[in-house]
């Protein structure tokens, strides 16, 4: 669960990034948040991750007040995300299998519990024969399924997904998009940062849009209604 | 966290491998700076060394007043065993006093037994030693002859003149010895000149014994004191005494190595200090460079939920091998290169500067590398990561 109350953010260098958002996502929910660059996304992001704290406002994620959270709770919260970046973020020396038990191993999973659940994962974004390969011998699609499968494996209870299909091509894009749809519907809350409307319209979801540092359109109907 | 330090120890282990070149540049740098850091220990602590073994041999002698009595110059021993600076006093007799004048001359106690004058008499042809000593014998007025072997193993003769006989018949001695065939030159001794001999065998003799009577030796004292540094208060309150009428004091020098003393226990403190620190910075930089490139990894870490501690760990543990092998290292190499100077210094032959043998110092020295590899890796990669942790 997500709640964002009024929030403001305004950078040292002046720049006023979030003019007052107010947003909420329940558990569950499947929403996209577009916008078009430096419209503030990408900071709403690193607001909902701790690696910023707001101006003002609160906010609310999956039970930690991050606007004043202490530094050593910030890994805690973290735990209840999976992240996904646009350009994968995997550790180039490690295999996909070590790629995606080390994010159990950072939350002091059991060796026996990351023997059990990796396969699993992998299984689940389509991986099962790529555990020994390392990322830079798989296609961008598989390395950001990697990355996917990463973000799932500590069944966390929101998945946000920043430009997750920036660098795909549209149909691997789409299978992206199909991977976090089953996901939604195995429980976990998804939230997609993206800016491509024609992916969006393929989806019948919630859309957020958001314009210099506001949110100016939100709607159930799924449509990308925000006019670039 | 438990669950992890098994794959944290081993993924510390790894990268220090997997970084080869990094780790080598680091265990480099430690290596050159602990060297460094130690052969500057070694070189104080061999000063230090040197520094103590000159005090040990710095002395006071105190010279009684010719008129007491034996038994109450001994009485004087008492009164300066009880100063607070004095450490033992030994009483040294007239008698003694010459028969050390004599032991120094190498030619037993005869003859120089007393005040009594003699002649010292070079020899062309040491074969013929024993007959030119029959022959002296034999003449009129020789009371005793001795053999003296000098430096060079040159052979002389020391011939001692009954005090009885007036100069005008030791003239006639010497007449007679140098018309012997074997005898190139015969020199008379005077007392004084005896005295001053005795006097040339010790640093600063000339002054030791300036003021001393050439016709006899005095009774003395020796004494050794427990803190030089306080040897001019010392002397001062020696002079004091009744019956000392002069106390010989080396104080400049005293003090001086005092004064060498403290300023090489600061300065080696000193010195230490700021190479360590200097070894941190550098070391720190390296490792920092060498995480420049697992900023990426580091901070996927963090975006996973990773605690800073278990971020840290296997850079301690690679911190901690780097310092390791940084310092096993170091000491090998010093160990080489201190053998090799104190070879050097000794085939030259100048004890002064002999240095300790390396086998006698190896424990300090092997704490000393390991907590100096133990503080440079680990402070070394904590104070690099840091940084970096700010994610």
């Amino acid at each position: 669960m997500i709640d964002l109350v009024n929030v403001t953010k305004t950078y040292e260098t002046g720049t006023h990034a979030l003019n007052g958002i107010d947003m909420h996502i329940d558990d569950g929910e499947f929403v996209f948040l577009v916008g078009e660059s430096g419209s503030g996304k990408s900071t709403i992001i690193k607001l909902l991750t701790g690696e910023l704290k707001p101006t003002s406002g609160s906010i609310m994620v999956n039970g930690f007040q991050v606007e004043n959270i202490r530094r050593s709770k910030v890994p805690h919260m973290r735990r209840t995300l999976g992240i996904i970046f646009q350009d994968f973020r995997l550790i180039d020396n490690m295999t996909v299998y070590e790629n995606v038990a080390f994010a159990m191993r950072v939350v002091g999973a059991k060796n026996r519990e990351i023997k059990n659940r990796v396969p699993y994962v992998l299984e689940l974004v389509g991986l099962e024969n790529k555990g020994r390969r390392l990322p830079n011998e798989l296609s961008g699609g598989e390395q950001q399924r990697v990355a996917i499968a990463r973000a799932l494996v500590n069944n966390p209870r929101m998945i946000i997904a920043d430009e997750p299909t920036g660098n795909l091509d549209p149909a691997r894009s789409f299978e992206i998009m199909l991977l976090l749809e089953q996901i939604n519907a195995l429980g976990t809350t998804v939230m997609v940062v993206t800016h491509e409307k024609g992916l969006v319209d393929r989806f019948t979801k919630r859309v957020v849009a958001i314009s210099q540092g506001k949110v100016i359109s939100d709607g159930m109907d799924g449509y990308y209604n925000y006019e670039e | 966290m438990k669950n992890n330090i098994g794959y944290l120890l081993a993924s510390g282990f790894k990268s220090t491998f997997k970084h080869g070149f990094m780790s080598f540049a680091a265990v480099c740098i430690t290596v050159a700076c602990l060297v460094i850091i130690n052969s500057f220990l070694l070189i104080c602590y061999n000063l230090n060394n040197m520094v103590e073994d000159l005090q040990k041999k710095n002395r006071i002698i105190a010279v009684i007043d010719e008129t007491m009595l034996t038994h109450d110059a001994k009485s004087v021993g008492s009164e300066i065993n009880m100063l607070d600076n004095v450490e033992n006093a030994v009483f040294v007799s007239r008698e003694q006093a010459l028969a050390e004048f004599g032991s120094y001359l190498d030619d037993g106690e005869n003859a120089v037994a007393s005040e009594r004058e003699y002649f010292s008499v070079s020899i062309t042809d040491a074969e013929l030693i024993s007959d030119t000593f029959d022959a002296i014998r034999a003449i009129n007025g020789v009371l005793s002859v001795t053999e003296h072997i000098g430096e060079e193993e040159q052979v002389s003769l020391f011939v001692v003149a009954e005090k009885a006989e007036p100069i005008v018949q030791e003239n006639n001695i010497a007449q007679q010895i140098i018309a012997l065939e074997n005898v190139a030159e015969a020199k008379p001794v005077s007392g004084e000149e005896a005295l001053q001999r005795f006097g040339d065998m010790f640093e600063d003799g000339e002054s030791l014994y300036a003021g001393v009577d050439a016709s006899a030796m005095r009774d003395q004292y020796e004494i050794t004191l427990k803190d030089n540094s306080l040897i001019a208060e010392t002397k001062a309150q020696l002079e004091e005494i009744f019956g000392i009428v002069k106390v010989e004091a080396n104080v400049e020098q005293a003090n001086a190595m005092v004064t060498v003393r403290n300023v090489l226990y600061v300065a080696s403190i000193a010195i230490a200090s700021v190479l360590l620190l200097v070894s941190l910075v550098i070391i720190s930089n390296t490792i920092k460079l060498a995480m420049m490139d697992r900023k990426e990894e580091i901070a996927i870490m963090k975006m996973v939920g990773a605690t800073n501690s278990f971020i840290r760990l296997p850079f301690l543990v690679e911190g901690f091998i780097l310092g390791l092998f940084g310092s096993l290292f170091s000491f090998f190499i010093e160990w080489g290169l201190y053998e090799v100077l104190r070879k050097a210094i000794s085939g030259t032959g100048i004890t002064v500067f002999g240095l300790t043998p390396f086998v006698e110092i190896w424990i300090p020295m092997v704490a000393i590398c390991a907590i100096a590899g133990f503080v440079i890796g680990i402070f070394g990669s904590l104070m690099s990561i840091r940084r970096f942790l700010k994610v």
